[in-house]
């Protein structure tokens, strides 16, 4: 039993790739952009597009494929209900109904609808992925503060904000770790987490989920502690060791973003939706 | 001044869970000079913890005050508690919930980044911390690939980092096995030795108390003896009621004694009970 | 209940770039009713090797054979073999997860199908067995144990299932002495009174000597050394090597028999060694050479 063997999310790899050497802030503006254009994109074809750039930075960032393909897995079960629901729930205008049942109508739309939701979903993802795989969590938090520095003048706290997310970052493995032995535990006293229906089996993770609650705020405790002692007091005043400089492979990056993005906005409105 | 914190009379309660007050230190008073090397020891819930959390400002006395440099803990002052802060770096026992960030070198950088150094020096001080600590090889590692006495000697350089005068270490070696912990007690007798800083070592390990120059043994709140391991060492009924192990060669050596065998007084190692043993072949 | 392990390896996150070997074909017989220490420096593989013997962990190279019953056989029914198998936790909190003392320890026994009676009845035994006062502790809420009494309750939670084997995996850790003194104590008395297999992981050695029959090493995945326990700790040498400290007994004898005193090997208490030095330096204040 090992549960964190395949988890992807929040967890860095290290390397040299161009990937890896971009500026955070290109990479954070990049997969915000490349979200934008999933949201907005309609058609098998738009996707497939998307699905082979994607495949592009995935190897360019010299990401094991099976490895971010395995990151997929958990979200199956979820995507295969949203799809059913899709599936049984959509009735835009000027659809086709295959059949129907109580407030149930299956239609050709929302075949589609169903389909590409789940398309998006899984790209989306794999986006997120590629941009947590390729960052360390302080790129990316000292990233995201850059951007959202100018939003300070309104009031927005960056320097805070972006700390939370170091930390909470820097605790998904730690705190999935913990899960796995709770759950170990528990198992060793004769729970068998496999065994059930569905809501059975979701039941019995209950009672992991509170020693795991309790124990992170007992974790948060100590680092509040630990921060204070080292003389945090928030964000006014703090300097820091490593400064983000935009460079030439940054802006070869913007310029195949804006391609990709001409490429991708041409494929939305040509081909336009399936239904 | 040579005296770096002053513990006056230092009393602390607060509200057990139940409702109870709870006295947790009674009456200590305390003087940690320039460069010591000491070693604070007791048992579970004799105050050593409460008492490293008031070093800092962390706690601060019901009655009685703490002074760092002169300076009160108890302060409202935000700018008088950095400066306790700086000149007193903490670390705790356990490793992950003190490091805050993901990369060992970012995590060091930390407390200057805190303190407004600029970039260049803090830059400085990461390299010297970690290679202070012989951790410089692994400065970009992610810190979930570190064992836990590496993460220990990452947060280590983080408190080194701020260029303390003393640094205070609450069981920093309770979750570590043997190896890590010895690693952890050389680098901090280098530190002292090579940097001048002083250092405060909780513990509840007789085995490690005797690698200091000076022992407090604490029990039920309240200071019960203050000097030399050797000193100590020998008052063996007074270290069995404080719950405290004594180390086999120190009891060999005092039972041996006790049986007419000139063994010399103040063993506390094995080396040293060996070479006395040669002695009176 | 033998427990028989063949050809063994582990390697985590396989099949991911962090793919990393921690088991390297382990071969281990475990007889019924012995007591045995498995130790090693941290990261020696000694949990990962603790969890395949309570089918934590199912064998994707080698075997392990738990009563001859296969845990790599779908028809193995893994939940009992929890239930004979019992494992103690590092952190007793991982362990415990029902509101009162009573309702957590009667966890097991009632997942095993037992009468109410009979739960009752295990549920009391476990608390003698451990030394929680059953008026005392009965009803009272998990959250107000103190660390030590969390500890017990853990292991009487697993002691309720009547396990033929016992694991306890590093119930030391972080303890102070007199709180190690305490859980050996529990510790000792079981074996002695219920005649169950222990198996103790620790790499505390003193906790070790103190207890066990035969002693495991493990380093960075392999078995080193697998003997009774005087003679492995007497070999003080390759302990070091691997970053163990011997108990300090035996590293004072080993060095005073290299400075030529005739002290026998193998001594694990102080008391003993204290006999052994008096004889060997002949009467006190008699500067005379033994003989």
């Amino acid at each position: 039993m090992e549960l964190t063997r395949d988890l992807t999310l929040g967890v860095y790899l290290p390397g040299k790739t161009a990937l890896h050497c971009l500026d955070p802030r290109t990479k954070i503006a990049g997969a915000s952009g490349l979200i934008l254009l999933l949201i907005l994109t309609n058609n098998y074809a738009a996707y497939a597009s998307f699905a082979a750039f994607t495949l592009v930075l995935i190897l360019a960032a010299k990401i094991p494929l099976r490895f971010a393909l395995k990151g997929l897995r958990p979200m199956l079960p979820f995507l295969a209900i949203m799809w059913v629901f899709q599936f049984l729930l959509q009735k835009p205008p000027g659809s086709k109904v295959i059949f129907s049942y109580w407030i149930f109508s299956a239609t050709d739309a929302g075949l589609h609808i169903g389909t590409l939701m789940s398309i998006r979903v899984l790209l989306l993802f794999l986006v997120i992925t590629i941009l947590t795989l390729t960052t360390s969590t302080v790129e990316l938090t000292d990233g995201a503060e850059a951007l959202l520095r100018p939003l300070q003048k309104i009031g927005v706290p960056a320097q805070e904000l972006a700390l939370t997310m170091v930390i909470a970052l820097r605790f998904v493995p730690t705190l999935a770790e913990e899960a796995e032995k709770i759950i170990k535990a528990q198992t060793a006293r004769g729970v068998d987490f496999n065994r059930g229906n569905f809501i059975r089996r979701t039941f019995k993770l209950f009672p992991v989920l509170l020693p795991l609650f309790i124990n992170a705020f007992k974790r948060a405790d100590e680092l509040i502690t630990a921060m204070e002692s080292r003389c945090y007091t928030g964000g006014a005043g703090r300097t820091k060791m490593k400064s983000l400089r935009m460079g030439k492979s940054d802006y070869f990056a913007w310029g195949i973003f804006a391609a990709f993005t001409v490429v991708q906005v041409f494929l939305m409105l040509k081909i336009g939706r399936p239904y | 001044m040579n005296l770096l914190v002053e513990f006056n009379n230092v009393f602390f309660s607060y509200q057990s869970a139940s409702g109870k007050p709870v006295e947790a230190l009674r009456g200590i008073t305390l003087q940690i000079g320039k460069g010591e090397f000491l070693s604070i020891i007791g048992r579970n819930g004799s105050g050593k913890s409460t008492l490293a959390r008031h070093f800092n400002g962390l706690l601060t006395p019901t009655s009685g005050e703490v002074l760092v440099a002169g300076l009160s803990t108890a302060t409202s002052d935000q700018k008088q508690l950095l400066e306790i802060r700086k000149r007193v770096a903490m670390v705790f026992q356990n490793p992950d919930n003190q490091l805050i960030s993901s990369i060992v070198e970012e995590d060091v950088a930390f407390g200057p980044e805190n303190l407004g150094v600029p970039p260049p020096e803090i830059r400085k001080r990461v390299n010297h911390a970690l290679a202070a600590l012989n951790m410089f090889k692994y400065r970009r590692e992610p810190i979930c690939h570190l064992s836990e006495g590496q993460k220990q000697l990452v947060a280590i350089a983080g408190a080194l980092a701020m260029k303390p005068d003393c640094i205070v270490l609450d069981e920093p070696t309770a979750q570590l096995d043997p190896c890590s912990r010895k690693q952890v007690l050389e680098s901090l007798k280098k530190l002292n030795r090579d940097e001048g800083i002083a250092i405060v070592f909780i513990t509840h390990l007789m085995s490690e108390a005797v690698n200091f120059d000076r022992v407090v043994v604490m029990e039920q709140g309240e200071v019960k003896v203050d000097g030399l391991p050797e000193d100590i060492f020998s008052r063996v009924e007074l270290l069995e009621k404080a719950g405290l192990d004594i180390p086999v060669a120190a009891r060999l050596a005092v039972e041996l004694r006790q049986r007419g065998f000139p063994v010399a007084p103040g063993i506390l190692r094995v080396e040293e009970l060996v070479n006395s043993l040669c002695q009176l072949k | 209940m033998p427990i028989e392990i063949e050809h063994l390896n582990h390697t985590y996150k396989e099949g991911t770039p962090f793919a990393r070997q921690v088991l390297f074909d382990i071969n281990l017989k475990i007889d019924d009713g012995e007591f045995i220490g498995l130790i090693g420096p941290s990261q020696a593989g000694k949990t990962t090797l603790g969890q395949y013997l309570n089918a934590l962990f199912i064998p994707r190279s080698g075997r392990v054979l738990i009563d001859g019953r296969d845990t790599a056989d779908r028809k193995t029914d893994l939940v009992q073999i929890r239930f004979e198998v019992g494992y103690v936790f590092q952190n007793p909190e991982h362990q415990l997860f029902k509101t009162t003392v009573g309702e957590d320890i009667a966890f097991g026994p009632t997942r095993q199908r037992c009468t109410p009676e009979e739960v009752r009845e295990r549920v009391r035994e476990a608390m003698l067995l451990v030394g929680l006062d059953e008026e005392t502790f009965y009803q009272r809420d998990i959250f107000a144990l103190s660390g030590g009494q969390k500890r017990r309750a853990a292991i009487a939670g697993v002691l309720a299932c009547r396990p033929r084997v016992l694991i306890l995996d590093g119930i030391t850790a972080g303890l102070d002495p007199r709180g190690r003194k305490e859980i050996l104590d529990v510790v000792e008395r079981l074996h002695r009174e219920r005649e169950m297999t222990v198996i103790f992981i620790s790499h505390s050695m003193d906790d070790v000597a103190r207890l066990v029959e035969r002693i495991v090493v493990m380093d960075r995945g392999r078995i080193i050394d697998d003997g009774p326990a005087r003679e492995v700790l007497a070999r003080v040498n390759r302990l070091k090597q691997i970053g163990l400290e011997p108990p300090q007994v035996i590293e004072i004898m080993q060095r005073l028999r290299e400075k030529g005193f005739a002290v026998p090997a193998g001594i694990l208490n102080v008391d003993e060694a204290l006999s052994e030095i008096v004889k060997a330096l002949g009467r006190p204040g008699v500067k005379e050479s033994w003989n």
